[in-house]
This record gives structure tokens, C-alpha cells and sequence, in this order.
């Protein structure tokens, strides 16, 4: 079936299935061939003639990304002639380039920075004054374009053909003055932008929001998954953890799930982890874990039936786990709520990443109500927990809010329930007169643990960062200081 | 109701059916739209992409990617002038400035110019130079007097 074909690389016998080009089979074993127009997720275009390989027997060199591997194919990627190809490739390239690298946030992670280190370092023959072009464009929401920085490689054209579909962008003009665009200085509008950021192998596009932000040296990345959606895209999170500062958000390849990309309301998800939208031990009124001892008073005098769980599905598995564990196994609750947006389209899918359901996991709260025997609690709302009549609400806050317009009104509203207890990582729920009893928690990229997609397909958040927060907790460590806080109370009786 | 007439309508039919895809179609399909219509505007463009699912951008880059197919109204009257070697030598400078002082002469009146200039390459006519066309009527020998009678011709 999967039939082999063996080529030498590099004097190398390498065998890799039928059908590959030399290119990925390259990749595979780790021989860098220099691209700028191949990309794994897009169709093969052959355009910036970069990938320049030698074949021996024949006369001219060719391009690796588009070059089948057959039986006794003897590729060469560092010989002389590959590297004056390369020289000249990019010489080519940088004629009419702006070289403004000292400005450019591509900088660090730029392929014609990179490859001119790599197999560039020649000196420019250039006399006659470069061709200026349109810098600073304003193409959509999300992106800046700068059509001097731009080597005319076509991967974002194909990616708006090929990935989103909508066409809209297009190589204008010819030779040296072509130019890249929209038509009629139209906006792209879709949801898919910041994804152009990365994969323009230069810096030609960069997004609005992270632009002359941070230079990407100084970043440190650790890997989650995207907390918008139930897709569950796998992604890398970039931040200063010792500033306590997240800065950006690009996906991760993932084959099963979310390939090359992730959307742009992912992108955003970062935004409300930062200090300055968090709520952390020194804003509540009530410092330190007075908030936990305040609530475990509340619990220890009502009766089981008088206290009611509030739950939205943006937790982890684990969290749900020994949130359960403690208020249903050991308290006794039996009044369990969903808390979704009432005017979620949960089924809905934009045919690329995106869903409707905009909580992580509401397969993994699905899931964890079941084990619990709690199944058809499921199907209880927001409205039906103001209804209940419940003396003591612990309410699980989403925290992402973009898929969450009702957030406030429900927020106000809780408010005036008799006591509410408000877990939750943001400081909206501050200003909000009459919400008492608020415990911060640790916000989704500082916690570790599982979720399960809209396909039940297991999420790993892995590698946490510290919490940029003093005193925030995740729901498995507010459970257990609410249950020592409570056995204090018992031993003081 | 198509901003096309019918009969342009059925050429791009034909055209759209005759190659591989449909964006082979984009090249004969401006042409026609020139030839009846004297340029390309922007609705044509909107609508192909409306009417014949021919994204925008891709009519676009052929637009822009063909100095000849033009996207500003016309003159009623263009003069490409062969600015070669040979109708150089032969005094096509001189000539072109002599149409250059007739356009400008509406101007100083306060009017439109009938009249848009080009240097274009070799006409194929280096026996005759200096050459030009005026649409696409040729006219050979053209020296500054002579130029003067084809033009009033025209209006001037
Ligand atoms: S803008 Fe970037 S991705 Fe698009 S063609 Fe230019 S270099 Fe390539
Ligand atoms: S599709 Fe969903 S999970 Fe993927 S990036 Fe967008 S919001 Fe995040
Ligand atoms: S990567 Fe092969 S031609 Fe561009
Ligand atoms: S050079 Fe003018 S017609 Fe040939």
C-alpha cells in the first residue's frame, strides 16, 4: 500500500512514501532546504525559487518544494552551486527591500533575516535608488500591511483562496512594481487575519494588536490550548512571566484539530489574564482567605437544600472533579446550574475553527455531571438558579467574555440573590454593588489539567505559567482551603 | 438586470466555457469589455464577480498586470506615437511637442482635450517615420504641419 521510494540526500539513502516531495522529505530529516513560498498548510506555488536543489545528471538546479522523489534521485543541498544560488536568490529578493529591521516586528522571526545569516552575507551591487511602495496600510481589523517588506511570495494570497475562501487578496501590477492588496482598498473582514501574521515569511504583515509591543527574543512561550471555543485549538502562549505580562497568542500544529491555524477571537483570549483586568486578593473588600472563612460560615449554616451551584464550562476536568467532589459528595448539594449565554448557538461552526458553543469544555462539564449522578442538571439554566429561592450561591464565572454578551445582567443580577459567592479571575465583577464574596481565581493559561473539544477529543494544558496575580487560586485549591476553613470552624465549636 | 448587454453576455459565456477554468476566461473577457465600452470600470469588475463568480481581485491583477487595458475614461481621440529609434532620428520629438501645444491649447480655453498622448514602441512602419496611430488609424510621416491637418481633421 504505502509504497516506498529511495532517493539519496546529501549522499544519504533516505526512503519516504511515494508521493512526497523532496522538500518534505527533507524536512523529515532535519536538512534545512531555504523556502519562503512553500508552506505545509497551503498549496505548492514553486514562486520564489528559493528551495534551489542540485540533482545530479542534470544541468540545472531545481526547486525542492516541487520536486517528486523518485527511485535514485541524488539530491545535493549544500554544494557550491546550491549556495550561489542562494546567494543570488536573495540578493534578488533584498533589491528593493526597506532593510528596516530595527523597526520591524517581524524582526527575530523573519525567514529573510534568518536565510541572510543562514546563506546570504554577501554585499549589495545595488547603485540605482530602491522602488518605494505603500507602507503602513490598514488591511482589516487585525493587520498592518507594508508592501515594501513584502518578497511577493503568494502564501497569503493562497491562504484567502484556499483556507477562508474569500479571495481578497492579489498580486497588482508586474515585475518590480508589484504589489500586493485588496481590491479597491477593501478590508479583509473574516476571522481567520492575524493567521497571515504567520505565515508571511517576512514582515509584511503584523497585527494590529501586537505591534511595537515587544520584541520576540525577550518572549517566553509556553504551549496550552484556546479557551474561546469548543474546538479546542492547540496553541502557544506568549508572555514576560516575570513582568506578569501575556503579549500574544499563535497556534500550534495540530494535525487532528486545529492543522496550521486558529482565529482571531482566540488571538484575544490573552487580554483579560493581565493585571490590570484580573482580580486579585488585594481588590477584594475582605482580604486574604476572609472570603473563603466568610463563605465556609455561610455553608456551615445553611441546610444542603438552601445552597445552590452556579457552573459554567470553562473549567478543566479536574477542576469540576473536586469542585463536585467536595459541595455534592461531601455537602450534600443537590442544585446544580448550567451557566451558559442564553443566546448561544451552540451547534453553529463556521466550516474552518470556530463554533458556537464558546466555552472549552462543555463536554468535560457534561461528563463530570454524570459521574456525579447529575446528568439532568444539566439542562438547568441561569434563570432557573434565580428561581431556585437558594440562600447560598458558589458561582463558577466564565472568563471568557467575547462569547458572554448577558455576563453583566447576569452578574447585576446575581447580586441580588441573599449570598453569592463569585469565583472568578476578572475584575469587572468589582463594580458590581451588592456582589460581597468574591475569591480570585487563576485564569485558564495558569492552570494545568484537561478539557474535553466538542468532539471529546482529551485537551492538555500542560505547561502553566505563574499566575500574574498574587493570592488567585484554581478550583481545586479553593476547594481544599474552603474545606480546611471549614474543619477550623468544626475544631473551634 | 446585468450591467451587460445581452450580446456581451453570450461572449462571455463562450469564453467562461472554453478554458480549463474559469480564470483563463478574465483575458478575452476585458477585452471585450474595452472594445465596447472604451475602459474598464469598477462596476464591471463588481459585477463579474457578481455575475460570473470572478473574484474582484483576481480581475484586478489581470488589470493591472496589462498597461493596455485601461481604467480611466478614455479621450475620444488617443494618439499613440512611436517614440523608437528610428521615428525619434525622424523627429517624432518634435512632432509630439507640437501635439502636446494643441492639447494645451483647450486647456488654456478652459476646455477638455479630445486628445490623450503615448509614446508607444515600434509601430512596424520604420519606413514611414515618423508613425503614429490615432485609435487605430495609422498615419505616416507625420512632421509638426502635417500633424497639425490630421488633428483639425479631428476637431482641433
Ligand atoms: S505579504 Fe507576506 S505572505 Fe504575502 S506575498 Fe508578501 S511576503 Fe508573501
Ligand atoms: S476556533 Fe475556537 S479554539 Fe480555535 S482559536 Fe478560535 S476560539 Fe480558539
Ligand atoms: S519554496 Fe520552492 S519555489 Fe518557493
Ligand atoms: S521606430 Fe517608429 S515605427 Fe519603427
Amino acid at each position: 500500500m504505502n509504497e516506498q521510494v529511495t532517493f539519496k540526500l546529501n549522499g544519504k539513502d533516505v526512503s519516504v512514501p511515494k508521493g512526497w516531495t523532496v522538500m518534505e522529505a527533507a524536512r523529515r530529516e532535519n536538512v534545512s532546504i531555504p523556502h519562503f513560498c512553500w508552506h505545509p498548510g497551503l498549496k505548492i506555488a514553486g514562486v520564489c525559487r528559493f528551495c534551489m536543489v542540485e540533482v545530479v545528471g542534470r544541468p540545472k538546479l531545481e526547486i525542492a518544494c516541487n520536486l517528486p522523489v523518485t527511485e535514485g534521485l541524488e539530491i545535493n543541498t549544500k554544494t557550491d552551486v546550491v549556495k550561489d544560488a542562494h546567494k543570488w536568490g536573495l540578493e534578488f529578493h533584498l533589491i528593493n527591500h526597506p532593510l528596516d529591521c530595527p523597526i520591524c516586528d517581524q524582526a527575530g522571526e523573519c525567514k529573510l533575516q534568518d536565510y541572510y545569516m543562514e546563506v546570504g552575507k554577501y554585499k549589495s551591487q545595488m547603485t540605482r535608488p530602491k522602488i518605494l511602495k505603500p507602507k503602513a496600510l490598514d488591511v482589516g481589523s487585525e493587520l498592518v500591511l507594508d508592501t515594501e517588506r513584502c518578497i511577493l511570495c503568494s502564501r497569503c494570497v493562497r491562504f484567502e483562496e484556499e483556507v477562508t475562501k474569500t479571495n481578497a487578496l492579489g498580486i497588482f501590477s508586474r515585475g518590480d512594481r508589484s504589489i500586493i492588496g485588496t481590491y479597491n482598498e477593501e478590508k479583509l473582514k473574516h476571522n481567520y487575519q492575524e493567521n497571515q501574521v504567520d505565515i508571511c515569511p517576512v514582515g509584511a504583515f503584523t497585527s494590529k494588536r501586537f505591534r511595537f509591543k515587544q520584541r520576540v527574543w525577550f518572549l517566553t512561550q509556553k504551549e496550552s490550548i484556546c479557551p474561546g471555543c469548543s474546538t479546542g485549538c492547540r496553541i502557544s502562549v506568549h508572555a514576560k512571566p516575570q513582568e506578569r505580562r501575556y503579549f500574544r497568542i499563535k497556534p500550534v500544529l495540530d494535525k487532528e484539530v486545529n492543522g496550521y491555524w486558529m482565529c482571531d477571537i482566540g488571538r484575544r483570549t490573552f487580554e483579560h489574564h493581565n493585571l490590570e483586568n484580573r482580580l486579585d486578593s488585594a481588590s477584594l473588600v475582605k482580604r486574604g482567605n476572609g472570603e473563603l472563612a466568610a463563605l465556609a460560615e455561610q455553608l456551615e449554616a445553611s441546610s444542603p437544600r438552601d445552597i445552590a451551584l452556579l457552573v459554567s464550562a470553562q473549567y478543566l476536568n479536574e477542576e469540576y472533579q473536586s469542585f463536585f467532589e467536595f459541595f455534592v459528595k461531601e455537602l450534600g448539594v443537590q442544585k446544580v446550574y448550567q451557566w451558559r449565554e442564553p443566546t448561544e448557538k451552540r451547534d453553529d461552526f463556521d466550516n474552518i475553527l470556530l463554533r458556537g458553543d464558546r466555552n472549552a469544555n462543555t463536554q468535560g462539564l457534561m461528563g463530570t455531571l454524570e459521574t456525579f449522578g447529575l446528568s439532568r442538571n444539566a439542562r438547568n439554566e441561569f434563570d432557573d438558579c434565580l428561581k431556585s429561592k437558594s440562600k447560598v450561591v458558589i458561582a463558577l464565572c466564565p472568563e471568557i467574555t467575547s462569547g458572554f454578551p448577558s455576563l453583566g445582567t447576569h452578574l447585576t443580577q446575581l447580586a441580588e440573590m441573599p449570598f453569592v459567592s463569585l469565583w472568578t479571575c476578572l475584575i469587572e465583577a468589582t463594580e458590581i454593588k451588592g456582589l460581597e464574596n468574591l475569591i480570585p481565581m487563576k485564569s485558564f493559561f495558569e492552570k494545568k489539567g484537561t478539557t474535553l473539544n466538542y468532539n471529546k477529543v482529551e485537551r492538555k494544558l500542560e505547561s502553566p505559567y505563574p499566575s500574574a496575580v498574587f493570592g488567585a487560586l484554581d478550583v481545586s485549591e479553593a476547594v481544599s482551603a474552603l474545606r480546611s476553613e471549614m474543619r477550623k470552624m468544626l475544631g473551634k465549636d | 438586470m446585468s450591467v451587460f448587454s445581452e450580446k456581451l453576455q453570450d461572449k462571455f459565456k463562450h469564453y467562461l466555457a472554453r478554458y480549463e477554468t474559469r480564470r483563463s476566461a478574465i483575458l478575452p473577457i476585458l477585452h471585450e469589455i474595452q472594445d465596447e465600452y472604451g475602459w474598464i470600470q469598477p462596476e464591471h469588475i463588481e459585477s463579474l464577480e457578481k455575475e460570473y463568480g470572478l473574484a474582484k481581485v483576481h480581475v484586478q491583477e489581470v488589470v493591472s498586470f496589462y498597461s493596455m487595458y485601461r481604467t480611466e475614461k478614455p479621450r475620444p481621440y488617443r494618439i499613440y506615437f512611436c517614440d523608437n529609434i528610428v521615428c525619434t532620428l525622424m523627429g517624432a520629438e518634435k512632432t509630439m511637442e507640437k501635439i502636446r501645444k494643441v492639447m494645451k491649447s483647450y486647456e488654456d480655453k478652459g476646455l477638455e482635450s479630445p486628445f490623450s498622448l503615448e509614446g508607444v514602441p515600434c509601430l512596424g512602419v520604420c519606413d514611414g517615420a515618423p508613425a503614429m496611430l490615432v485609435n487605430k488609424e495609422r498615419y505616416l510621416r507625420v512632421d509638426s504641419e502635417k500633424v497639425e491637418e490630421i488633428l483639425m481633421k479631428y476637431g482641433a
